[in-house]
């Protein structure tokens, strides 16, 4: 490991500290930094109220905005490397568009319970609405998958969009059915967002990310012998429709549950592993995969903490910010790919 | 025949899916030590026979047998320690360098997902860039690199793989005269001195006659010949194969090659 590589490593992690941290700080209510530490580690407070809001809301949100951050980042490099094509991710791709349809139909036809927001929802139909956006996800992919072979990059983007535009009106066809009052949760849902998730709900979220990220750190080297194209990696001894499955469940698994707890959330997927090549100059995947970790996590708090506008009483749809973040970099990306050709 | 490193019996190729096969009945073998170079027009089957020789397509009917094994019985490690390939396709690589790429060639010797690069798998790199005459690229960007200087990359990744059989698809398409020559010049060393052997295809006639130690060639018929260079110039079978190309090219090219071996 070079000079660089160290430095960059150090770099993010005190990002990472600090982003977490200013998730912690910021908030509609105003807590002095002292009293934020000191509920962490249980010493009284002056004001008891604020350890609820600290462990209640606050904690989850970071870890959310982490688990996300790191999942979409993730997901997205897979997805980049599978597809060789440089502008995919689940957003992109309409995997969380199937993820999104598939939460729809589990929440409107199997529970009723599409509440005032989705965070009243108990452990058992979490698990549900997670499985059912993983699954929902996942058949998209199967879908974009079969009909990627031999498509040129670009064709590729917009069967993600068709799938997406299909998806989006099945959800459009259960939601008109749907109580209004679920409708509306449903379009906040759709906004995303890290703070409806709750320390219930967390428990369920954590292995459903965990579990796959170990999975996909795992395939680290099959990922980088796929970087020379299917062909290649196959006499290479990769066994790359094993591989390819493999991917398809992880990001299923990974974006799905995401889209579930969180609301579709766009670009952080496609800017992240972009971030991650371009700091690191590399394309090797036991350091991109980790790389990509670590920035998720930084951006998707940097992202909820604009989304909040500290020292005001607003809020921003948090997928109007990665928006905002994320899309001139992938502007950027397309011009610099524009000017090779 | 069962010392051969491969053979084939009674292979017929194509794409099922075509419903007609592009050569059938073929019985070919391939001994260690000896360079073999595919002819024949485009469209004749080349590429497809190339691939399914070495597993990434499956035999119309028939079958291939390698080191004594049946190619799609081989487990795709076992498979991928026998035979590498350099194919025609174009590789993206992003910022990976010169280095991490060939030492992706050592991919089936690594075991387990963590495996780190052992010192025998830098010695293998290493004197696969020295084979290429790259060393000095190493540390390069792959992205940076010419067509010529990346087909080489591919090559030295195919040679750290370590196979006894290395097939490459037209290896010296788009790239200039000199580094044909060099490439050609390659696949004999590495064929002669090592206990590999090498098939390439290629449409560089003057070149394949005179490197290699056999010739197969394949005309839009289907039907596939096999002659030493020598045998091959004073046999028909090139006019049959390549009808449309210019005539008195190819016989002035016969002669010429004819002269020298008169002379030699």
């Amino acid at each position: 490991m070079n000079k660089r590589t160290q430095l960059l490593w150090i770099l993010l992690a005190i990002a990472l500290l600090f982003a977490f941290s200013a998730v912690l700080l910021f908030g509609s209510v105003r807590i002095p930094p002292g009293q934020i530490w000191q509920a962490i580690w249980g010493q009284p407070l002056t004001d008891e109220k604020w350890r609820v809001i600290v462990w209640q809301i606050r904690l989850p949100r970071a870890i959310t905005a982490v688990l996300a951050g790191t999942a979409l980042g993730v997901s997205g490099l897979q997805m980049q490397t599978l597809f060789r094509n440089a502008l995919a991710d689940p957003f992109v791709l309409g995997i969380n568009a199937g993820a999104s349809f598939g939460v729809a139909l589990f929440v409107l036809a199997v529970s009723g319970a599409f509440g005032a927001q989705l965070g009243a929802l108990t452990w058992g139909s979490s698990l549900g609405m997670a499985i059912a956006a993983a699954i929902g996800g996942g058949l998209v992919l199967l879908v974009v998958l079969a009909l990627s072979q031999r498509l040129s990059p670009v064709t590729l983007l917009l069967i993600g969009l068709m799938v997406s535009y299909i998806t989006g009106a099945g959800v459009s066809i259960l939601l008109h059915f749907a109580m209004p009052e679920r409708t509306q949760a449903y379009i906040n849902w759709s906004f995303g967002n890290f703070g409806g998730v709750t320390t219930r709900q967390l428990q369920v979220m954590t292995p459903l990310v965990v579990l796959p990220l170990v999975g996909s750190l795992r395939l680290a080297k099959p990922l980088n012998a796929l970087l020379l194209g299917q062909d290649y990696a196959q006499t290479l001894g990769v066994p790359v429709q094993r591989l390819r499955r493999e991917l398809v469940v992880l990001t299923a698994l990974l974006s799905g549950t995401i889209t579930a707890f969180c609301g579709p959330i766009g670009f952080v997927g496609l800017a992240v592993p972009h971030i991650a090549r371009n700091l690191f100059r590399t394309a090797d995947h036991t350091l991109l995969l980790p790389a990509c970790c670590l920035i998720g996590a930084i951006l998707a708090l940097v992202a909820d903490i604009i989304a909040q506008l500290p020292a005001s009483q607003y809020t921003l749809p948090l997928n109007a910010v990665t928006a905002l973040i994320g899309a001139p970099i992938v502007l950027s990306v397309l011009l610099k790919l524009g000017i090779r050709e | 025949m069962s010392s051969a490193l491969l053979h084939t019996q009674n292979l017929t190729i194509g794409h099922p899916k075509d419903g007609h096969p592009l050569a059938r009945n073929l019985n070919l073998s391939i001994e260690r030590g000896q360079l073999i170079c595919l002819l024949g027009p485009n469209g004749a089957g080349k590429s497809t026979l190339l691939r399914t020789l070495n597993g990434l397509q499956k035999p119309f009917a028939g079958a291939v047998w390698l080191d004594g094994q049946l190619l799609s019985k081989l487990d795709p490690t076992q498979r991928a320690k026998l035979v590498a390939v350099v194919l025609t396709e174009r590789v993206q690589m992003g910022w990976a360098t010169v280095q991490e790429v060939v030492t992706l060639g050592r991919f089936p010797h690594q075991a387990g997902w963590h495996a780190r690069p052992t010192p025998t798998d830098h010695a293998m790199v290493a004197s696969a860039l020295q084979a290429v005459h790259i060393e000095k690229l190493a540390t390069r960007y792959f992205q940076e690199l010419s067509d010529g200087e990346r087909q080489k990359v591919m090559i030295a990744r195919a040679i750290a793989q370590q196979p006894s059989l290395l097939i490459m698809d037209e290896p010296t398409a788009f790239v200039d005269w000199l580094r044909r020559l060099e490439i050609m010049q390659l696949a004999q060393r590495l064929a002669h001195d090592c206990t590999c052997a090498v098939l390439m295809s290629t449409h560089d006639l003057e070149l394949a006659l005179r490197f290699a130690d056999w010739v197969w060639l394949l005309d839009e018929d289907g039907q596939l010949s096999v002659h030493t260079p020598l045998q091959l110039v004073d046999s028909n079978d090139l006019q049959r194969a390549f009808p449309s190309s210019v005539p008195e090219e190819l016989t002035r090219l016969l002669a010429h090659i004819g002269m020298n071996r008169n002379a030699g």
